[in-house]
């Protein structure tokens, strides 16, 4: 198996960081927040709390579509994590988005046009780079999440030298516009996702030489996980293969729901496909397709708990956190195969199947939902996988490391650059026996 | 599915997928593969405008014929003289200027005429660079209109080989069961052809064990086709008899014996 290579060393040495004053640098930020990024922070913000001054720094948007102020601006607190909401200057206009995308992603273009595609894109929040600037004496370091928006780019820009990174990026157009080819180079570190994300970003900028970790996001598993509890409420007393996120088209549901239908169609087979989360398109009529809707943490993890299998049909993911999830409580999981990061995952754990198209999904489907002990064995490899390289144990290691190699680095430089005349004698005189 | 042994080792994801690969392959032979359909899909289409069409040249050409398209206007013109150089009449119409002023102040038509001289050439870069855009434009509405073509066709085809997938999965089930079904009729007609067979034959040698009581029942039987075949010429063929007695019966009319009959006779 292709694991992760850690050094064992490096793994079990705990590094030592004093706490830090960290500001976290979101686009959306909130629990009803639906959006993969999005959850990343606020998982990553609420345990760096834990041991560092954290605040996170936001719009006060929530649709990531409109991005309309829907939050008041200014300071609040969200489960122990302060957070500053900063007005969004102007709402997305569609229209003057599509054209810019369009000339952007289809046509020669400048780079002045990227950086009016990504002004219009959004969120466009002068202000919160503004603060970022005025206020950075305040925070050591910042933690900027999604390089493909507004604030990433010119908070980046702004700040390199206290920037670090956490890209989630995926395999679309956008990662090969020239603007974000110059910023990957910019900021201190780069906490990356997945291998396939780190290859890909490597290859577009050549950044090879910025500080850099495989690190990722844990997952809250609950103790105790009451099985019966999603189909008790819900009335589901069949098998089913679940898909967890958000029902959108650019997550694959359109695939989702033309090669399930499809293969019940030619099967005739019991499986029903479950659906929890955010709703953003047409879910088509079908008896064997159940959507649940938004579900509280409880309900999520009995559902995951009770299926066979997660499927995850998206071909844009940077590290898909429900398959991480699933893992945990010991599913296999079903994903799209031409999404590299969650087919190098599936073969890194050894703990779940990939389709390229409807054939191989047909196949695989019929294999998993026949063959119970396959299905067995793959979650337990998952489950051993999450626990080896995503439990927050190992992830604030991660985060520790990098902030202290960071601060060494700061000690360092400041050491170096701190002008002789204006140390004291004693400094001058005991300064290299100190150093 | 037990070929993956799941159980015992541990699975590999890798050996899963060639496996199935491999069983997928096997069911699509002669078909188009997922990436050979997209290769095709996305092949570059050719150029769909001649570049003759259009003459990038076009206003250096211009430029280059000015004179003889376009006039030169300068303050001078009005004044100088249509024959050579005309320098005497230049300098008398010089000289009266001021009276002409009196009468009218030529400064404007001049004014205007060599405007008008530079707007021409304007006139000329607007329409060679519009001409330019819309020819850019026609290309790319012609190649989006061929991409579309190109989809439509696409999505036909996918639906064809849907279509004709769909049909060999049906056709292979019935085959199957028909096949099975073929075989167990095969078998009961075998069984009930080697007993018949086993049956003449018996006959046949019970025939030729009793060579004197087989002569006199020939005679008889001779005889009594002889006289029931009369009958039946009178009466006609189709009083009830099955297809394969009168197709016999018509034979053995022809012949006048029976073909198994005959060759005892041979014999």
């Amino acid at each position: 198996m292709a694991g992760i290579r850690v050094n064992s060393h490096e793994q079990n040495q705990k590094a030592e960081v004093p706490s830090l004053r960290l500001g976290l640098v979101i686009q959306r930020y909130g629990e009803e927040v639906n959006g993969g990024a999005e959850y990343h922070c606020r998982l990553v913000a609420e345990h760096l709390a834990r041991r560092h001054h954290v605040e996170v720094l936001t719009s006060c948007a929530r649709d990531y579509i409109t991005w309309r102020n829907e939050h008041r601006p200014g300071f609040s607190v969200l489960n122990g994590v302060p957070v500053h909401r900063f007005r969004v200057k102007r709402a997305r206009d569609p229209d003057r988005f599509g054209r810019l995308s369009q000339k952007v992603f289809l046509g020669r273009h400048s780079k002045e046009d990227e950086l009016r595609w990504l002004e219009e894109q959004g969120p466009c929040a002068p202000d919160l780079v503004r603060y970022l600037k005025r206020r950075s004496d305040r925070y050591d370091y910042f933690v900027f999440f999604s390089y493909r928006y507004y604030h990433s780019y010119f908070g980046i820009q702004a700040l390199p030298e206290k920037s670090l990174l956490v890209p989630t990026a995926e395999k679309d157009a956008v990662i090969d516009l020239g603007i974000f080819r110059t910023l990957f180079r910019q900021p201190r570190a780069i906490v990356y996702n997945s291998f396939e994300e780190r290859e890909m970003i490597w290859q577009v900028s050549g950044n090879r030489k910025v500080k850099g970790d495989i690190v990722g996001v844990g997952s809250e598993v609950p103790s105790s996980i009451d099985k019966d509890l999603f189909s008790k409420k819900h009335g589901t007393q069949d098998r089913y293969a679940i898909y967890l996120g958000r029902v959108d088209q650019n997550k694959g549901c359109r695939l989702l729901f033309n090669y399930y239908r499809r293969y019940i169609e030619e099967t005739q087979s019991s499986l029903r496909l479950v659906l929890v989360g955010g709703k953003q398109m047409l879910i088509p009529e079908d008896p064997k397709i159940y959507y649940a809707g938004f579900l509280s943490e409880d309900e999520k993890w009995s559902a995951l708990a009770g299926a066979e299998l997660l499927i995850m049909p998206s071909e844009l993911e940077s590290l898909s956190m429900v398959t991480l999830e699933a893992w945990a409580v010991g599913k296999p999981v079903l994903v799209n195969g031409r999404c590299d990061v969650l087919a190098g995952q599936c073969l890194r754990a050894n703990a779940g199947l990939y389709f390229r198209d409807y054939y191989e999904f047909h196949e695989l489907l019929v294999l998993l939902e026949k063959d119970s002990a396959l299905r067995e064995r793959l979650g337990q490899n998952g489950k051993r996988f999450f626990q080896k390289h995503y439990s927050w144990e190992v992830v604030d290691r991660k985060y520790d490391r990098l902030l202290a190699s960071l601060q060494r680095e700061d000690r360092e430089r400041a050491n170096r650059e701190a002008p002789a005349h204006r140390r004291g004698l004693f400094s001058r005189l005991f300064g290299s026996v100190r150093a | 599915m037990s070929t993956f042994a799941a159980k015992g080792t541990d699975v590999d994801v890798e050996a899963v997928m060639a496996n199935i690969r491999k069983k997928i392959e096997e069911k699509r032979k002669g078909l188009y593969t997922e990436a050979e359909v997209r290769e095709i899909a996305e092949m570059k289409l050719d150029a769909v405008l001649d570049a003759s069409q259009f003459n990038s040249d076009f206003v250096a050409a211009f430029r280059a014929r000015d004179e003889a398209w376009n006039y030169s206007f300068g303050p001078e013109t009005i004044y100088a003289s249509s024959r050579g150089s005309g320098g005497f009449i230049r300098t008398i119409r010089g000289l009266l200027n001021p009276v002409l002023k009196l009468f009218l102040n030529p400064n404007p038509v001049i004014d205007a005429l060599s405007r008008q001289a530079d707007l021409n050439r304007y006139y000329v870069l607007l329409l060679h660079n519009m001409s330019l855009e819309l020819t850019r434009v026609n290309l790319e509405l012609t190649n989006l209109k061929s991409r579309l073509r190109t989809l439509g066709i696409r999505t036909d085809f996918q639906a064809k080989r849907e279509k004709t997938l769909e049909r060999i999965t049906t056709r292979e089930a019935k085959g199957s069961r028909d096949s099975r079904s073929t075989r167990d009729s095969r078998d009961s007609r075998d069984s009930r052809d080697s007993r018949d067979s086993r049956d003449s034959r018996d006959s046949r040698d019970r025939d030729t064990s009793s060579s004197g009581d087989r002569r006199r029942q020939q005679r008889g039987r001779r005889n009594f086709r002889r006289r029931r075949g009369s009958s039946n010429r009178q009466e006609g063929n189709s009083s009830g008899s099955s297809p394969r007695e009168s197709n016999n019966r018509q034979e053995g009319n022809s012949s006048g014996s029976s073909p198994r009959e005959s060759n005892n006779n041979k014999s």
